[in-house]
């Protein structure tokens, strides 16, 4: 379980940069959870789950992840209970490493173990079978470096690393939002088969209001460091893009309704 | 495939040309669509050029044959190609192909069963009507009660009302009968026609609404507002007039004036709308602030409690509006719910709500109020429930609501 309570995080604070990127965010998720993030650009999402993952300190607020608190944690402890894959295919892995040799990394986090272990037949095997079920024929590759890989399969292989260890939390920033259509839907539909596999617990940012809508089973709106709106259960499963289109106009409403637009209406509206 | 139109008195006639297949069913459908949306509501489609018709193609044309014939219109293949002769008649849609057209129904036929030759009270007719903002037709109602128009009491323990038809009201409340049926959602409020309609402010996306049906009756506590009961007076067909392309809000509500006599006046108008510009409670105005000190109408507190359309918004859709306007200083002691429609110094102040419909042609002519207003909630529900605005604030405001044309039912009353 995942229990955020009160955060709050200014970038820059008393400069002209001054950014409030969390302004009071407060949210329980239950474990085995598959909590999609969306809101517009600048409004908080990556921030957030960056908080979670320890990438910055907040200022104010209490994170617990299972049962700890990891609030003042730093990044490289919590990542012992979080795994995380970012937009861009070329962070989380080490591109001059082979294939083999990231998920040796990957597996040895929170291990005292060394790498020869890891590169070991006990690791090698059940990884070749993984690789083998990407069907992206990677299994025969695996001593080749990351880096002469596509996109897409560098962010199938950073999600099959993500979650080797079955990680208490998932963060998925965007995963597929710098891939072609077809990569993205394949890592799209692996994301949703480990997920659903492991009963991963999961904060997922997304643009695509098709994702939004056809995956996870709660849905959070950001807008300016505060979740605006929280669906789960029935609420969620009935969202159409429709739905998700009219939030996001109400939104830009909202920002349409300026000191001005507030004179106008203290005089005119009754 | 090419598509001409020519214009004669009282028909439209589109000449199609090429094949009718799923390529350009896309234009063709829009096209028609199109025509509708013009006020076309008397459409032959001359297919005598048209040498396939696909069942894509038979949908778009059995679409607009009932679409027109929903609001009396008139919807025919003439002249036909053999070829979609023979497919419309194989797909049993002989009824699209009329021999010839008919003169334009401009009241409705009477009733003449055999044996019993009752006659039907004969439909109002019209007379042509224009001012600088519109253009119509104008009817005069049989007389019936006299109009009249109340403040709702600020009275949170106040009863519900009832709103039957030959009753309106606007403002801000619930549908419901206890004060739990409204309590935290209260919104925007409409009724008129014996429907009644707000906009819930617990979190619903959409407008909630009764409509009347046998023995029951809207039930709806309001918090304030205006409600009013008796008869209309006029109702007026309007249309923009030929130099401008739409009917303001402004010109509708001086229109109304003028045509009423007085200082003050009430309407009901159902329109084929350009384009809204309102806002609309987002929270239930008994709840606590949300804190801050210029208290719930300062910025940013504001966007807590209200949302606003910050730009002409819902074209194309069809509108029902409930209003209460007066001239300057004529407001009475309804003045509290009135405010400019615009920045001009004469111009009218009001009290104006809009639901919003998807778009769905409006029948030509004389229409009963009642039925209008009932046939609205037929079909796909509605979208929207505004409070409408003028914003004065220039090229940076959003401007005001105009339409394109709609009936207006309307009369004077005595504040
Ligand atoms: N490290 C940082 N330093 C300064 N400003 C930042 C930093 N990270 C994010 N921001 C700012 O915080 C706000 C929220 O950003 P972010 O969380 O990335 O938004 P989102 O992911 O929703 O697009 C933005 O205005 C962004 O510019
Ligand atoms: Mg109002």
């Amino acid at each position: 379980m995942l229990t955020l309570t009160g955060l709050r995080k200014t970038f820059n604070p008393g400069t002209v940069n001054e950014v409030r990127a969390l302004q009071g965010v407060d949210l329980t998720i239950e474990d085995g959870s598959f909590v999609i993030v969306l809101g517009m650009n600048g409004s908080g999402k990556s921030t957030l789950l960056n908080a979670v993952a320890g990438t910055f300190i907040v200022d104010t607020g209490r994170i617990e992840l299972a049962g700890h608190d990891v609030t003042r944690w730093p990044e490289h402890r919590r990542a012992k209970l979080i795994g995380r894959v970012f937009q861009n295919p070329f962070s989380g892995t080490a591109p001059n490493m082979s294939i083999a040799e990231n998920f040796a990394l990957a597996a040895r986090r929170g291990q005292s173990r060394g790498l020869g272990f890891a590169l070991s037949k006990d690791l090698m095997a059940p990884l070749r079978d993984r690789v083998a079920s990407l069907k992206m024929g990677l299994e025969d590759r695996l001593d080749n470096a990351i880096g002469s890989l596509s996109g897409g399969q560098r962010q199938a292989l950073t999600l099959l690393m993500a979650t080797w260890l079955k990680p208490e939390l998932l963060l998925l920033d965007e995963h597929t939002a710098a891939l072609d259509p077809k990569s993205g839907d394949q890592v799209i539909t692996l994301s949703e088969e480990v997920i659903g596999r492991d009963k991963l617990t999961t904060l997922m940012v997304t643009h695509s209001m098709q994702q939004a809508v056809s995956l996870g089973d709660r849905l959070l709106m950001m807008h300016r460091g505060r979740v605006i709106h929280d669906f789960s259960g029935s609420a969620k499963k009935r969202l159409r893009p429709e739905d998700l289109i009219d939030l996001f106009d109400e939104i830009r409403r909202r920002e349409l309704l300026d000191e001005s637009a507030a004179t106008m209406l203290q005089s005119l509206y009754v | 495939m090419e598509i001409t139109t020519e214009k004669t008195a009282d028909l439209l006639i589109a000449r199609l040309r090429g094949r009718l297949d799923s390529t350009w069913c896309p234009a063709v459908r829009d096209a028609l669509a199109g025509y509708v949306k013009a006020g076309e509501h008397r459409i032959q489609l001359d297919m005598g050029a048209v040498d396939y018709i696909s069942s894509t193609g038979l949908r778009v044309l059995l679409a607009t044959f009932k679409q027109l014939k929903a609001v009396n219109g008139r919807f025919s293949i003439s002249p036909a190609s053999p070829a979609v002769t023979d497919t419309l008649s194989l797909a049993g849609m002989d009824m699209l192909l009329a021999p010839a057209p008919v003169a334009a129904p401009s009241i409705s036929p009477v009733n003449a069963s055999a044996g019993a030759p009752a006659l039907a009270p004969a439909a109002p007719v019209g007379q042509p009507f224009s001012t600088s903002g519109l253009r119509g037709e104008l009817f005069t109602l049989p007389a019936g009660p006299a109009l009249a128009v109340r403040l709702v009491e600020p009275v949170p323990t106040a009863g519900s009302l009832a709103f039957p038809a030959g009753t309106f009201g606007l403002g801000v409340g619930a549908l419901g009968v206890t004060v739990d049926d409204c309590e935290g959602r209260r919104g925007e409020f409409i009724a008129a026609g014996g429907c009644a309609a707000y906009q819930p402010t617990d979190g619903a996306n959409r407008p909630d609404f009764t409509v009347s049906e046998g023995a029951l009756i809207p039930q709806a506590r309001l918090l304030s507002g205006l409600t009013g009961t008796g008869d209309f007076t006029r109702l007026l067909r309007f249309d923009a007039p030929p130099e401008a392309r739409t009917v303001s809000l402004t010109a509708l509500a001086a229109a109304v004036l003028h045509i009423a006599g007085t200082g003050s006046a009430a309407f009901v108008a159902v329109t084929e709308t350009a384009g809204l510009v309102g806002a609309a409670l987002r929270r239930d105005p008994t709840l606590p602030d949300t804190g801050g000190a210029g208290g719930r109408f300062a910025f940013p507190e504001i966007r807590d409690w209200l949302s606003f359309t910050g730009e002409r918004s819902f074209r194309d859709t069809t509108t029902l509006l409930v209003g209460v306007v007066a001239r300057p200083g004529a407001a009475g002691a309804l003045a509290p719910q009135l405010r400019p429609l615009s920045p001009a110094a004469d111009a009218p102040v009001g009290h104006v709500h809009a639901l919003i419909v998807p778009y769905r042609p409006l029948q030509k002519g004389y229409m009963e109020l009642a039925p209008m207003v009932s046939a609205l909630f037929d079909g796909a529900p509605p979208q929207a429930l505004l409070h409408l605005l003028g914003d004065p604030r220039g090229l940076s405001g959003a401007g005001e609501s105009d339409f394109n044309r709609g009936a207006v039912w309307l009369a004077p009353f005595t504040p």
